[in-house]
Formats: structure tokens, sequence, C-alpha cells
């Protein structure tokens, strides 16, 4: 009996998950008309490719780039930033216990509402004259995507036996060569974990792209997704359809690297 | 020509003193083993000659030049970890080319000289597995030849047999022992596993509490311990002691020089004599070795160990002839009273 109850909720849990991806489906392959007809019909009565023709024929390769442009660039920003202070936060003694309250701050402000931060952010960018660019926006999306990269790459760095660092030392690299040959290839399974999920964070990131981008050929995904969503309406074959053209690449490059992502986790979590 | 030389050399950690003054010189060619307790600081002088820990004070020369503030990897200095600190990501043949490929060696030269290694280290077969393919015993070989392959000046070993099993570790032992006769380098080993300091070393430094307690041959320090703290720590199983007093009161014919504080049998030069005993010991244990037998029991109020190829049984009655056995007297400092002494007084 417990087996079955326990199915039962394993199941349960699995199509609560599973529905809206499965609703986001069937709505993006649905004719126009279909879509408001009256009943929730999952499979569609007949498979349309209206919503991603829509969509093709718009901005879209053009936000792709963009927003490929700019998590890829904000990513690497954060992971070279955050590998080489989370080894120094990891290896070196700072007086005052300073690396502490260094990283409670970086918890911090990670964990601000990012409007606290939008505000003073927008008047800095207004100052160096970098709001609607793309450098801005990647220079913003480090409020968020560093601190997140510091902390996960300190349990990988930590991870790493000092006495192979030791040992590297005494086999003649200095610290430059140690990094490069030793700690760099050694916690690579946990940069490529840490750099998908940067990856994602600046993938989906809307509020920042909203307030310091403000012409349509530099608008990023998630910015374009909410103008299917208007006074007049919600074009929500479109919607669906760009909500599929979203997912789809991070889903590919997290299936891609999945050896490395679960060699990243375990390191993590040791 | 003095290959090493440590003058006043001092470690302290946050004002906590860890080894106040150490003065030795380690000769060209030699095997010189640390050996003591935990926390003895056999491995913080072992990583200050590497320079791997800061000198609190004092010097530390190689080959006539300081070494004081000159980074690890420009000492000339070669070490084995106790965890073997293999780069686990790089094979064994990558893992042994890594000195030399730091070094800006060609990469021609670099394949020759770890092709030789190997072969010398009967690694061959195995150059193109990662560490974590290889058992223990080869993880530690390959660290000796990641060690060796650059041709050090010095070999500092940091308990490296330590995470191997008891078989494994005597057959390193030999190994290594092989490998000096070969190398000719002078070696720096620390364990504190006394039987590996003796079977291995040319020279014991044998250190207590952050200080040299006896310097010597194996031989010397087995048969001459220059301190009580020497004496119990060198030799398996330890050494028995009995005050003074009980001594007398067990033997007293025996005159002990004047200011004895304490007798030091070996258990295995306490003689059993059944036809002239002086005293008897009651057996409470009985562990046998194959070739002896150990009897463990009480002699004059203090525990005592005697080993013995003579066949006895728990609860029985040994015969101990103690003025036929081997005495070492210490003093109320528990210094060693040498033997001139000891002559006087008979």
């Amino acid at each position: 009996m417990s087996r079955y109850l326990h199915r039962f909720f394993v199941w349960s849990a699995v199509a609560l998950f599973i529905l809206p991806i499965v609703w986001m489906f069937s709505t993006a392959f649905k004719s126009p008309g279909e879509i408001f007809h009256a009943g929730a019909n999952l499979i569609p009565q007949q498979i349309s490719l209206a919503s991603f023709q829509a969509l093709l024929n718009g901005e879209l390769p053009i936000l792709v780039a963009n927003t490929v442009f700019i998590a890829l660039s904000a990513t690497v920003v954060s992971l070279c930033i955050a590998f080489f202070a989370a080894y120094a936060l990891v290896r070196y003694r700072f007086p005052a216990k300073l690396d502490n309250l260094f990283l409670l701050a970086v918890l911090v402000v990670k964990m601000m509402p990012p409007i606290v931060v939008a505000v003073p952010l927008y008047s800095l960018m207004n100052t160096l004259g970098l709001l609607n660019s793309q450098l801005g926006l990647v220079l913003a999306y480090q409020v968020y995507t560093l601190p997140f990269c510091i902390w996960m790459l300190l349990s990988f760095i930590r991870d790493i036996p000092l006495e192979i660092e030791e040992a590297a030392a005494m086999d003649g690299a200095h610290l430059l060569k140690r990094l490069a040959f030793v700690v760099f290839p050694l916690c690579a399974p946990g940069l490529v974990a840490t750099a998908i999920f940067a990856m994602i964070l600046g993938w989906n990131e809307f509020l920042f792209s909203l307030l310091f981008i403000h012409t349509p050929d530099k608008f990023t995904i998630p910015l374009f997704i909410s103008n299917f969503m208007t006074e007049d309406g919600t074009a929500w074959g479109e919607l669906m359809a760009i909500g599929i053209v979203s997912s789809l690449p991070m889903l590919a490059l997290a299936g891609y690297m999945q050896r490395y992502l679960l060699r990243g986790f375990s390191m993590g979590l040791k | 020509m003095k290959t090493l030389e440590i003058k006043q050399v001092g470690k302290a950690y946050n004002g906590h003193t860890v080894i106040p003054e150490i003065n030795l010189s380690i000769n060209d060619g030699e095997f010189v083993v640390f050996v003591g307790p935990s926390g003895c600081g056999k491995s913080t002088l072992l990583r200050m000659i590497a320079g791997l820990e800061s000198i609190t004070k004092g010097s530390i020369a190689l080959n006539g030049k300081t070494l004081n503030g000159v980074h690890p990897s420009a000492r000339e200095v070669a070490m084995v970890f106790q965890s073997y600190a293999l780069y686990p990501h790089l094979s064994v043949e990558k893992n042994m080319a890594f000195p030399l490929r730091m070094a800006g060696v060609s990469k021609s030269k670099t394949k020759q000289l770890v092709n030789e290694t190997a072969e010398k280290l009967q690694l061959t077969p195995l150059l193109k597995r990662l560490p974590g393919a290889l058992s223990g015993g080869q993880r530690q070989r390959v660290a000796i030849g990641r060690a060796i392959v650059r041709e050090p000046a010095l070999f500092l070993f940091d308990e490296p047999l330590s995470n191997l099993d008891a078989k494994l570790r005597s057959e390193m032992r030999v190994y290594l022992k092989q490998l000096h006769q070969q190398l000719k380098t002078t070696m720096i080993y620390v364990t504190h596993d006394q039987v590996e300091a003796m079977t291995l070393a040319d020279k014991i430094v044998v250190l207590n509490q952050g200080e040299i307690a006896q310097i010597g041959a194996p031989e010397t320090l087995y048969n001459q311990p220059a301190n009580k703290f020497v004496a119990a720590f060198i030799g398996s199983p330890v050494m028995n002691f009995i005050p003074h007093d009980a001594f007398s009161s067990l033997l007293n014919h025996i005159s002990l020089p004047s200011n004895t504080q304490s007798v030091g049998l070996r258990p295995n030069q306490v003689t059993v004599d059944k036809l002239h005993p002086d005293c008897h010991m009651t057996i409470s244990v009985v562990e046998p070795l194959g070739h002896a037998r150990l009897y463990y029991g009480e002699l004059a109020g203090s525990q005592f160990v005697v080993e013995s190829s003579e066949l006895y049984n728990c609860g029985q009655q040994l015969p101990l002839k103690l003025s036929d056995s081997t005495l070492h007297f210490f003093d109320h400092n528990e210094q060693r009273i040498n033997a001139l002494e000891v002559s006087n007084a008979a």
C-alpha cells in the first residue's frame, strides 16, 4: 500500500512540474484560433508553426545574439574575478577576519531585492555614460553573478588539498603557474557548474535590462517577452513559442555539460 | 662536506613557541631521519627546510647558500608528501614531467629523463595511467619519481609510508634504502615510527617538544640512549624502568651509581635464568611473536615486559637474572649516567 502511495506522490510531483512545460509546448504549436477555443485540450488538433513564424519574422535572431553576448560576457567576467577572489579567500589569512566580513557583505548584496540596488546603479551608469549599452548591462549583472560565483567557487577551491599546491610549489611552480596548471584544471568541473548557473542568471535577468536598455535593437529576450503582454491583450502563441526558444539553449548547454555539472555538484557537496 | 646547516632555527606561531632553537648539520649523502612523537616539531622543521613554513629565527643553508626567504621552487629541494600529493588530473608521465616542465626543460629532454626515471622505479607500464588508477605503493613510487627526476640537492620525505599497509611499508623501506644507495643524495625523512627510523637512517635525530633529544647512529641510540625519553622512544617493546630503590631491594648486591634515579632494561636484554634467578615475575599476559614470546607482568611495583624464547604460561613465575641483563642508569634529570660513572660505582 505504502509503495503505491509513494508512487502516487512521485508521479503527482512529476506532473506538477511537467504540466506548465507541456502546456507551453501545446500552446506554441496551436493555431491562433485554437488557442482561444473553449476547453483545455493539451494536444493541438492541428500542428501550427504560425507562432514561431511570427517570431522569426521579427527581431528574434538579434535578440538571441544580444542575450547570448550579455549573459556570456557577464559569466566570463564574473568567473575571472570570482576565481581569483575565491582562491585568495581560501588560501590567505586576512587580519581581523576581514575575509568573513567580505563574504558576508557579498552575500548581503546578493540577497538584496533587485530594486534596492537598481536606483543607485542607474545613477552610476548614467554618470559613466553606460546607460543603454551592453557593456553597462554586463557590469550591472555582476551585482548578482559575481557574489554567486564567489560563493560557489569557494567550496570547489577548498576541496583542493593544500598539499597538492605545496607539491607544485616544490616542483618549481610560482603562484600563477600553480593557478594555471593545478588549481584551474582541478576545479574545472566546479567552474563549469558555476558558469552554467551564472549564464542562467544572466539569461533570465529582466529588471536591469528593463531599466538600463532603451532601444529595441539592444533588447534581451526577457525584455522582448514582456512586449507580448500589452494593455490590448496577450499574444499567447508567440509568448509560448519564445518560452521554448529561450529555454532550449540553456537546456542544451546544461545537457552538453552534464558530465561536468554532476562532477561539479559532487565536488561542491564534499 | 656539509650539505645542510641549520643554525639556531626557531619557530613560533602567534607567540606560541613550537621549536625553541635547533642546531644541526647534515653531511653530503647522509640519510637522516627525524623521529619523535606527534607534535614534537619534526614536520615543522622539515617544512621549514622545504620553505613551506617561514622561519621565526635562525638560518638554514644548503651547500653554503642561505635559504631564508628563498621560495620553495628555487631551493633545489624535492619533497615527497604523506598523501603523495600527485596531480590527479595528470597521467603518471605528466606528473613526473611536471617539475621539468616548470623548469623549462625541452620536451625531448623531459621525455628522456621521465623514461629513465620510470625505468629505474619500474613505472614504465604505468606511465599513461592517472593516479586514481594506481595502488598506494605505485602512487608512492610515482611521488618519488617526481622528486628524483630533476636531480635535486636534497630530498625531503614527510612520513611517506604511513598510508601503506604493514607489508607494503616494509617493502618500500627496503626500496627507499636501495634508492638512497643508488642515488647517494642527501635525504631527510620524517617519521613517528621508530622501526622506520632504525631501519632507514644513517643518522637519527630524536626530537622532543621542539628540541633535539639526541643525534646518533641507530645502534648508538639503541645501546646508549642519552636520556630516558630516547630510551623509551627507541626500541620495541618499550624499555622497562624500575625506580632505583625498588631495584636495590631486588638486587642488594649490585651497587648503583650514587645519583641513579631509575634503571632501564630492554625487554629483549633481560635474562631468563631458571637455575640462578635474582627474582620472579608473575606472568599476567603472554604475547607469542613466533620466534619468541612477550611476557607482561609486574616487578617491584612497576609494569615489566620480558622477551624470551623460553616457554611459560600465564600465571606462572618467570625467573629473571637481572644482574646478567644489560642495565641503563638514569639520574634525577632523566639523563644517562655514563659508563665511567657506572664502573666507578661498581
